[in-house]
């Protein structure tokens, strides 16, 4: 009798914690409800091919702010863009190189009068500096600070799904790659030997 | 007092001097140290340690070691993540499947017991080493937290489950109170319970336990099961606070949890050693690392430093064993 009462209740816990862990709906009417929300992939996408395009020419020459950065940190910075008043600071850069290796991780290349290595990122697209670089999206454009969060996982995936592929097959060790793109530094830190910069536009000449 | 007696008494509150000399030594340093947000900050990045921590020294007592606690923190996390974030979809069926946050922290530990209950059977089924067997499972555990991720973070899960990590209850950060719950539930276990017992018998000589009519693979399967569990918390409390499961989250976290167990004056080779020494022993690690981050000392160096107070530890456990 008293294990009875203990399995009773133990099925009772059980069929409580479950009722109360997950829920069913149906698919369609999900994916309904989601496309009336924020459509993070569709801003993401328009920021990429519209946003970005139209502010190229703010986009900083990679090698005179490398200079800059070298010379008066101080005012360099004051070109750069973040969500915080932290020591993190993106930039937008934009430059032309020359591909001197590519390994399973970056496209390194060489730029005309500078001695920094850069490395175009083709594997680890993370982060917020293809959203923060531009300075373009502001935080205040959001609801939920989830929403904004949400651009940079799209805007990330879009770069690795769109915009490297057909970089990656047609960049060869000697080509020449007109680049636009973001990078981030730590102001509180020395510059890096390399520059990493993940791509938002790449043409290979 | 003999020195015998001062030497026992040395002994037992070698963890609490050494914490005070620290303390003591980082605040005449910096003036950041003994500041009430410091305080917290150290509170909030130990408490997951303490986690893994309690769950090991569970089963170190048992003369056994758990090196994939890291790697099933990360595995229990991402799932909780995931199935928070993207749940179950069945288009065949038109269904889909969605976890509340109550569901993503039932299913997070479930993982987590789940792969320490496996690596609790493999050690007794088969009379697998614990180090071989728990090495296996670090690497089986990051392979499927790789897989189940995609390589890729699983960011923005809302501020109701970001509540976990970075929300106040009671002025107390809330990653505190589960700390401080696990601390009591593991001291009643290991102080009031018979498996409590059974495990410092286990041991303290296993062979004189089996002797004795103790269920010694019973008990061991359990230990493994809760210092999974209790990883899988860990899990969930570190995806909560960064809002984002890495696939690289607990890298190395079995060393902070080794190293709190042993400086805590637990026993490598088992049957000796307290909850509450794994707790100085946790405090003591997360003290060193955040005076060291204070003190602007390069990361490099602060592995080396963490590695010698290991070291240190060890041998005054060796130098203490050898007097008794």
């Amino acid at each position: 009798m008293k294990k009875g009462i203990k399995y009773l209740l133990i099925a009772v816990c059980f069929v409580l914690l479950a009722y109360n862990s997950v829920y069913v709906k149906k698919l369609s009417d999900m994916k309904k409800t989601e496309e009336k929300a924020f459509d993070a992939y569709a801003y993401a996408k328009d920021f990429l091919y519209k946003k970005v395009p139209a502010g190229k020419d703010k986009a900083l020459d990679l090698s005179q702010l490398l200079a800059d950065l070298k010379n008066n940190p101080r005012q360099a910075f004051s070109n750069s863009h973040a969500q915080n008043n932290g020591d993190i600071r993106f930039f937008m850069v934009k430059g032309k190189g020359q591909i001197t290796r590519i390994d399973d991780s970056n496209t390194y290349l060489s730029l005309p009068g500078s001695s920094a290595q850069i490395a175009l990122a083709t594997e680890y697209i993370i982060g917020n500096a293809a959203r923060d670089g531009s300075g373009i999206i502001s935080v205040d454009e959001f609801t939920t600070t989830m929403d904004m969060n949400t651009v940079s996982e799209e805007l990330n995936k879009l770069i690795r799904a769109e915009v490297l592929p057909p970089f990656e097959a047609k960049a060869k060790q000697g080509d020449i790659v007109d680049f636009t793109g973001c990078i981030e530094l730590n102001q509180a830190r020395s510059l890096p030997d390399t520059i990493e910069v993940i791509p938002l536009i790449l043409e290979v000449k | 007092m003999s020195i015998s007696k001062y030497r026992s008494t040395l002994t037992k509150f070698q963890s609490s001097i050494a914490l005070f000399l620290l303390c003591l030594a980082l605040s005449l340093l910096s003036d950041k140290f003994l500041t009430v947000d410091n305080g917290w900050n150290v509170l909030r990045q130990i408490s997951v340690n303490i986690c893994i921590s309690v769950g090991m020294t569970l089963v170190v007592l048992t003369a056994g070691i758990d090196l994939s606690v890291g790697s099933m923190l990360a595995l229990s996390g991402a799932i909780a993540a995931g199935l928070l974030k993207f749940g179950i979809e069945l288009p065949d069926n038109d269904l889909y499947i969605g976890f509340t946050i109550l569901g993503t922290i039932v299913t997070g530990i479930l993982t987590g017991s789940a792969l320490g209950f496996f690596n609790g059977w493999v050690i007794t089924k088969f009379k697998v080493p614990p180090f071989v067997a728990t090495l296996a499972m670090l690497t089986i555990a990051r392979g499927l937290t790789m897989l189940w991720t995609k390589g890729y973070p699983i960011s923005s899960l809302g501020n109701e489950f970001g509540y976990i990590g970075t929300g106040w209850f009671l002025g107390i950060p809330v990653l505190v109170w589960i700390a401080a719950i696990i601390i009591a539930a593991s001291i009643i276990l290991t102080n009031k319970t018979s498996l409590g017992r059974y495990i410092y018998a286990i041991g303290g000589n296993e062979n004189a336990s089996r002797l004795s009519g103790i269920n010694i693979n019973k008990v061991k399967i359990i230990v493994y099961t809760i210092a999974g569990a209790l990883a899988a918390v860990g899990g969930i409390m570190v995806t909560s606070r960064l809002d984002s499961a890495q696939p690289n989250a607990g890298m190395s976290y079995e060393l902070d949890s080794i190293a709190a167990v042993v400086i805590g004056g637990t026993s490598l080779s088992g049957g000796r050693g307290t909850i509450m020494g794994t707790v100085l022993g946790a405090i003591i690690i997360g003290v060193l690392n955040n005076g060291l981050v204070l003190l602007d000392v390069s990361p490099f160096w602060q592995q080396v430093v963490k590695g010698f107070v290991i070291l240190l530890a060890v041998i005054i456990d060796k130098v203490n064993s050898k007097a008794e």
